[in-house]
């Protein structure tokens, strides 16, 4: 995990912390298929999010670099925690992104919420 | 939660009823739809989604099972989005109603939420009503064509919003209603008439006659000479529409997205002039999804084919089925459909390839060849079907000049309607003969008897234009429609030696 990762998942546990959720879990992994950076709950329902940080936007938004294959990952890696502790099928579950870009040196963050779905 | 609705969608022209079910599960998010998606309907999800959150309501984080039932039946429709979003909005609480299966629904969504019209209307409404269905909730822009269908209330709806404030019973919606008569005169005019077409009193009355009798008709004349003008006013001489009749059409239009809005009905008599590079499917109906083709969209109608012998050779073949017996049959990998397609056969041509074989003006540069050649591309199976044959030659310009009152539809119509009814009256206990046209060989030996007198004068004519044995009795039968038009229940010699005037094809030197 570099600076910078690091960086902006705490930028973004704090802005949901603000926001009534419930950090459950963070970086959580799943061998060598994929990780999702922070698990919350909000409303009875578990928040899957994936954090994205740049620094620039010389090489696109943020958003634009969660693409299929990351999107997959992350669904795959969801599965395989809940059914690790048993919940699979017995909460309702979300697919959240959380962009920050750095604009003028000031943090601009973006919450998409139900971001993609869990079958793509 | 499951949700439980219906709609419809059609198979050919007619339509079924399909059960809508909806099921939410904790799971982690997704949408799918099982039941025999076509493409279209795949694609639902995505507009249905847009929708939803467009119209101010939370999309569902569940996992979402949209099944469409009858699951064996292959659908394709964009009527299927506003109630799979009707159905989601259900399963998921945001829309509690007693009444949701009381009616069918079908519409396309818009990515905003509004509703786009859709195909079949009529006949999702007549399915609406044999299912027992309180009504029909539908987009705005069809709901005149499916308010002719009485015994079901019909929901005009322009939003997802509405639908949901419909249910919900916060709005009340007016159902749709039509006075159907009312509907039907205003509808029921040509704008097109037999005065507008100076000149060509033979060609007319000829037409007349072909109209009388339901026969098939080719015109051969040269260019510019008023062939397509004429065939265009043919379908404002034919008898007019019943009310049946312009339903059974109505639903074949509607399938295929061809009514416009605020009329509802197809209450002329459509005229059909496809290009002459059509093609079977597009003459025949087919594709991939079974669409009607050209003869099903002329039915109780004129199908026009403007130079006959240009059309592909093969496709003039497959005409054959549909003449013969009023309707047509395709079958397909994906099933096998039956469209109706009674329609009357006008078809032009020129008498050689350049056009002017035979006018007093022009000097014809055919060489003999080439004009037998044009002529043997339409097969002799085909013009065994066509009755009566005319010329119609150029028409002069003094006679062009001459501001004389010509005859007006209406007048030629009554006429038309009077031999009719002579018919109808005459055929009443025969199976599947409704006109002069439809009479079988055996037929025509029972209600084409002549007097000795014009028996002579066939047999003379035989003799001297050497008639075959299948002119003899298409004479014959349009030698009755004459006779009908004169309101005379015997064959007289002067219809026969008017009968024989129809046989150009017979008699000119080139066959």
């Amino acid at each position: 995990m570099n600076e910078t990762g690091r960086r902006g998942e705490d930028i973004a546990s704090s802005f949901l912390v603000k926001r009534g959720y419930r950090i459950v879990g963070r970086n959580f992994h799943y061998s060598k298929y994929g990780e999702i950076d922070i698990i919350a709950v909000h409303k009875k329902t578990l928040v899957f999010i994936e954090v994205k940080f740049r620094n620039s936007g010389k090489y696109g938004s943020a958003v634009e670099s969660i693409n299929s294959i990351k999107q997959k990952r992350i669904v795959k890696t969801a599965r395989y925690f809940l059914s690790k502790k048993g919940i699979l099928g017995k909460v309702d579950t979300r697919f959240d992104v959380i962009a920050i870009d750095m604009v003028d040196g000031k943090e601009r963050i973006e919450h998409i919420k139900n971001a993609f779905k869990g079958e793509i | 939660m499951i949700s439980r609705l219906f709609s419809s969608t059609l198979e050919g022209v007619e339509a079924y009823i399909v059960e809508i079910e909806t099921d939410l599960t904790r799971a982690l998010p997704a949408l799918n739809i099982v039941g025999m998606p076509e493409r279209v309907v795949k694609e639902a999800k995505d507009r249905v989604e847009s929708a939803i959150k467009n119209t101010g309501i939370q999309f569902p984080t569940k996992k979402i099972t949209v099944n469409l039932a009858p699951a064996e039946k292959r659908k394709e429709s964009s009527g299927f989005d506003l109630p799979i979003a009707i159905g989601i909005l259900a399963a998921s609480g945001n829309l509690i109603s007693k009444g949701l299966s009381d009616y069918t629904i079908v519409g396309e969504l818009s990515l905003g939420g509004g509703v786009r019209k859709i195909n079949g209307a009529l006949s999702i409404a007549i399915a609406t009503r044999e299912g027992g269905f309180k009504g029909l909730i539908l987009p705005e822009e069809n709901a005149p064509e499916a308010a002719v269908v009485d015994g079901i209330e019909v929901i005009p709806v322009k939003s997802l919003r509405d639908v949901i404030q419909f249910m919900k019973g916060e709005t009340k919606i007016e159902p749709f209603c039509v006075d159907l008569e009312k509907l039907f005169d205003s509808a029921g005019k040509y704008n097109v008439d037999f005065s507008d077409v100076i000149g060509q009193q033979s060609a007319k009355r000829a037409i007349e006659v072909a109209a009388a009798g339901g026969h098939n008709l080719l015109m051969i004349g040269p260019p510019g000479s008023g062939k397509t003008m004429l065939a265009k006013r043919i379908p404002t001489i034919l008898p007019e529409m019943t009310i049946d009749e312009a339903l059974e059409t109505t639903k074949i239009h509607s399938s295929i997205g061809l009514i416009n809005s605020g009329k509802g009905i197809v209450a002329t008599r459509p005229f059909r002039s496809p290009h002459h590079t059509i093609s079977n499917i597009g003459l025949i109906g087919g594709g991939q999804r079974i669409k009607p083709g050209e003869v099903s969209l002329a039915h109780n109608g004129v199908l026009f084919l403007d130079e006959l012998p240009e059309f592909n050779r093969n496709v003039l073949e497959v005409l054959r089925q549909p003449l013969e017996n009023g309707e047509v049959t395709i079958s397909r990998a994906v099933g096998s459909l039956t469209f109706p397609s009674r329609f009357m056969l006008v078809a032009a041509m020129n008498p050689c390839p350049c056009g002017y074989f035979g006018d007093p003006y022009h000097t014809c540069t055919c060489t003999p060849n080439m004009i037998q050649k044009y002529m043997s591309k339409i097969s002799g199976p085909l013009l065994d079907r066509i009755d009566i044959h005319i010329e119609v030659p150029a028409v002069k310009y003094k006679e062009l000049m001459t501001k004389r009152k010509e005859e007006s539809s209406d007048d030629i119509r009554e006429r038309v309607q009077k031999a009719r009814e002579m018919q109808n009256e005459r055929y009443r206990g025969e199976d599947k003969i409704y006109s002069n046209a439809h009479l079988t060989a055996k037929a025509v030996e029972k209600y084409c008897k002549l007097d000795s007198e014009s028996e002579n004068l066939l047999q003379t004519a035989i003799k001297r234009f050497g008639f075959s044995a299948r002119a003899y009795n298409r004479i014959l039968k349009v030698s009755r429609t004459i006779a009908d038009l004169d309101g005379e229940e015997n064959i007289k010699p002067a219809h026969v030696s008017e009968a024989i005037q129809y046989r150009s094809l017979d008699r000119r030197f080139w066959l």
